[in-house]
C-alpha cells in the first residue's frame, strides 16, 4: 500500500491530518513527524509514495528536506504546506512539479491532493517528477528565507545562489559575480542542489533583477 | 443550553473543531473567536458558561483574556490548551477553577472535557477565581517577559517582573524580591493586570526557581 509521509512542526495540526486522513486508510498509510531531520531517517528506512511538507520548522527546516529529496529521491513528489500564500503561486509552483497548498486548507482539499497525487504516479508509471531546482529556488523566495543554495552541475561544476530574505542577492561562479553566474546557475543542465546555513560575513547585493526574469533569461524565453 | 467560549488563533484547529463538533449539537452551544480582542467582545455581549482558551494568539492573548475574565467574570470556569503542559500544572487539575488541555487533543478529547466542565460548574471553594500561583506558573510555561501586577483590597500594590518566563523580581509595599512574592502568592481575591514591562532594566531581585518558592509559600501558609 502507498505511504505518505506528512512532516510538520505543529503536534496538533499532524494530529489532525492524521485522524481526517484515517477514513482513507484503505487507499494509503499516513506517517506523522515534526522535523525535516526525522523526515530524511524515515525516508532512509521505508519508501514513501509521496511527502507532504511544512517549510518553517525549527532545527532541520523544509527546504534542507526538500534539497536532499531532490539529490536523493528525485522522482518522489511532493506536497508543501505554507503560511505564505500569494496569488498566482499554485501555477507556478505547478510548473516546476511542486505542488502547494495554502494554510489554512480544508481537509477534503488535502485528501483530495493526495488521492489525485497517488493516481497519477500510477498513471504515469512513477515517471512524475519530484522536487526541480526551480520549484525550490521559487520557495526560498515565497518563504523569504536568507541562506545559500549549492548548485552542483552533473559533471561536478558548482557554484552558489544567495538569497537574502527571499531576495536574490548575489550568485558566485568561478570567476563570475552577481547576473551573470546566477544565470550560468540556471542554465545547468542535470543540477541538483543543496541548502546551506547563509554565512556570517556581509554579502554584498548585486543582481538587482527578481528570480523570475532570471529564469526566464536562463530558459532562453 | 449552555454557551462555551473557544479562543484560538489557529484557523485548521477552529474548522476541525467546527467540523467535529457537529454531533456535539444536542450538548452544548459554541462561539469561536480568533484572539483575546475578540473573546473580550462575546464575553460582552453574550452568556459564557465555559471559556477554553489558547495561550500564545496576537493582540490580547490567553493570559491577558484569563486577566480580563477574572476580573470581570470570575464565576466563568476555564479550560486552557497550551502545547506546554507542566507536570506541576497538571497537579491543579480537577482543584481549580482553571483546568488544562494539552495539545494535541482530538476534538473528542476537547468535547469530553468541556461536558465534564459544563458538568461540574463551578468547584468548591473556587469564588477566588484563578490564583496568582496559576498565573505565574502560565506565565513560566509561556516563557514570557511581563509586568504582572496585583491589587487586593487592604493590600498595597504589588508586582511580579518576569524575564522570559524566569522570575526575576517581585515587589509589595516595602516588601522586595522573594519576600514580596511570597506574600502576594499568599493572598486571595486579588484583582491581576498585565502591564508592558518597562524599558529601563529591573535588577534581578530573585533567583529562586518558581517551583521552590511556591513550596515555600505553602509551607509557610500550613505553619500559619
Amino acid at each position: 500500500m502507498d505511504k505518505v509521509l506528512i512532516v510538520d512542526d505543529d503536534a496538533q495540526l499532524l494530529l489532525i491530518l492524521t485522524e481526517a486522513l484515517g477514513k482513507y486508510s484503505g487507499k494509503f498509510k499516513v506517517m506523522t513527524v515534526r522535523d525535516g531531520l526525522a523526515a530524511i531517517k524515515a525516508m532512509q528506512k521505508e519508501h514513501f509514495s509521496l511527502v507532504v511538507t511544512d517549510i518553517q520548522m525549527p532545527r532541520v527546516n523544509g527546504l534542507v528536506l526538500l534539497a536532499y529529496m531532490a539529490r536523493n529521491f528525485p522522482e518522489t513528489p511532493c506536497i508543501v504546506m505554507t503560511g505564505y500564500g500569494t496569488p498566482g503561486l499554485e501555477k507556478r509552483l505547478a510548473r516546476d512539479s511542486l505542488y502547494y497548498m495554502a494554510k489554512p486548507f480544508k481537509l477534503s482539499e488535502m485528501a483530495e491532493a493526495i488521492i489525485s497525487h497517488l493516481d497519477q504516479h500510477i498513471m504515469l508509471g512513477g515517471t512524475l517528477t519530484g522536487v526541480s531546482v526551480t520549484g525550490f529556488l521559487r520557495l526560498v523566495e515565497m518563504e523569504c528565507i536568507t541562506c545559500l543554495c549549492e548548485i552542483k552541475s552533473a559533471d561536478g561544476e558548482k557554484g552558489y545562489l544567495f538569497f537574502n530574505g527571499g531576495a536574490l542577492y548575489n550568485a558566485f561562479y568561478g570567476e563570475l559575480r552577481g547576473e551573470d553566474a546566477a544565470i550560468r546557475l540556471l542554465k545547468m543542465n542535470g543540477a541538483t542542489i543543496r541548502y546551506k546555513k547563509p554565512p556570517q560575513k556581509k554579502i554584498n547585493r548585486q543582481i538587482k533583477r527578481d528570480l523570475s526574469a532570471l529564469l526566464a533569461e536562463a530558459e532562453g524565453v | 443550553m449552555d454557551n462555551v467560549l473557544i479562543v484560538d488563533d489557529s484557523e485548521m484547529l477552529m474548522n476541525y473543531l467546527e467540523e467535529s463538533f457537529a454531533r456535539y449539537r444536542d450538548k452544548f452551544a459554541y462561539f469561536l473567536a480568533k484572539d483575546g480582542l475578540e473573546a473580550i467582545e462575546i464575553l460582552k455581549n453574550e452568556t459564557i458558561a465555559l471559556l477554553v482558551t489558547d495561550l500564545q494568539m496576537p493582540r490580547i492573548d490567553g493570559l491577558g483574556l484569563l486577566a480580563y475574565t477574572n476580573r470581570y467574570h470570575p464565576h466563568i470556569p476555564c479550560i486552557v490548551m497550551s502545547a506546554h503542559g507542566t507536570p506541576s500544572i497538571k497537579q491543579t487539575l480537577h482543584k481549580d477553577i482553571l483546568q488544562f488541555i494539552e495539545k494535541p487533543f482530538t476534538a473528542e478529547a476537547l468535547a469530553k472535557a468541556i461536558m465534564a466542565a459544563l458538568k461540574r460548574g463551578l468547584p468548591e471553594g473556587s469564588l477566588s477565581g484563578i490564583s496568582i500561583m496559576n498565573f505565574l506558573q502560565m506565565i513560566e510555561m509561556e516563557q514570557k517577559t511581563c509586568l504582572f501586577e496585583v491589587e487586593t483590597s487592604g493590600n498595597p500594590k504589588g508586582f511580579f517582573y518576569f524575564k522570559g518566563g524566569e522570575l526575576h523580581h517581585a515587589v509589595c509595599g516595602d516588601l522586595k524580591g522573594v519576600e514580596a512574592a511570597i506574600k502576594m502568592i499568599q493572598i486571595e481575591n486579588t484583582t491581576i493586570n498585565f502591564r508592558k514591562p518597562p524599558g529601563r532594566k529591573i535588577p534581578r531581585g530573585i533567583h529562586m526557581k518558581l517551583t521552590a518558592l511556591i513550596l515555600e509559600a505553602a509551607r509557610r501558609k500550613d505553619e500559619g
